[in-house]
């Protein structure tokens, strides 16, 4: 039983609790949600607190792959849950990558989304994403 | 304290489904996209949502079109509102539905589902597509 929430859901316009580099919001007609948040330096990122229930969650990132982006960490206070290289040789808009099985306690949690990496065939470390989700999915 | 609104738009994620659900975009519409691909009669796509205790307004952004069967809206198991028609010859976006006085309890999840029931005689298939969700108190 709990009065926290079982879902989070984070879009582009939502104030960070904390960010380093430039993150730049604007309204996209072709992706889901409308709008994205981009960045084009390695070690960026962009984070937000989340209220969760305890439970097993599954992560969902929406973005847009890119000849010029980069591979996204993931941490949850810290942890990485996951790893989403979002580099493509010819891009595409709302692209889903999720990752289950996601251990939370109750309580506050600070998600971030780091820019620190990128594929070898890639050009940058550009960061283009639309929408994420921390869905509860067990106990 | 549990929340008192309660939001989230259909195409982002999802607890469970008779079905895999399909994100879609479409230009300007209110939520920035739906899902689709539940096409069967009695296809059904669900949320699990925590609200404080009170008294609630239930409402559905979802679209319409010549493939859209009638959806029943329910919370834990019992219908809410009315059976609604989702046919339209042409396809519309952005209708509104409303459940009101909906009462839920504090301290545990409920499920929202949206279940496809039948559908117009003029209909091709029974699919439905939802656009975005709110729960939002209205009393206590």
């Amino acid at each position: 039983m709990s009065t926290l929430p079982y879902m989070a859901h984070i879009k582009p316009s939502d104030v960070p609790y904390a960010s380093s580099g430039t993150w730049t919001l604007s309204a996209q007609s072709v992706q889901l949600g409308g709008m994205r948040l981009a960045s084009s330096a390695q070690n960026d990122y962009i984070e937000w607190p989340v209220l969760l229930a305890a439970g097993t969650y599954r992560f969902t990132l929406i973005y847009s792959t890119a000849a010029s982006a980069g591979i996204y960490t993931v941490t949850l206070d810290g942890a990485t849950i996951a790893t989403i290289d979002s580099y493509a040789g010819s891009g595409s808009n709302n692209v889903v990558t999720q990752a289950s099985g996601i251990a939370v306690t109750a309580g506050n949690h600070l998600l971030r989304i780091t820019m620190a990496d990128k594929n070898a065939s890639s050009s940058g470390y550009a960061a283009y994403w639309n929408h994420i989700t921390l869905m509860r999915t067990g106990n | 304290m549990a929340a008192y609104r309660v939001e989230w738009p259909a195409w982002a994620d999802w607890y469970a489904s008779s079905g895999s659900p399909v994100r879609g975009q479409v230009g300007s519409v209110l939520g920035g996209g739906y899902i689709s691909g539940l096409s069967a009669d009695a296809g059904y796509v669900e949320w699990q949502v925590v609200t404080a205790a009170g008294t609630y307004t239930l409402i559905c952004l979802f679209a319409k079109a010549a493939g859209c069967g009638m959806f029943q809206m329910s919370i834990d198991g019992v219908d809410v509102g009315a059976l609604t028609d989702g046919y339209a010859a042409g396809t519309s976006w952005n209708n509104v539905y409303t459940a009101t006085g909906l009462t839920l309890t504090e301290g545990d999840a409920h499920t929202v589902r949206m279940t496809s029931n039948g559908k117009n005689v003029s209909a091709s298939a029974y699919n439905l597509y939802p656009q975005w969700f709110s729960l939002e108190r209205t009393g206590a």
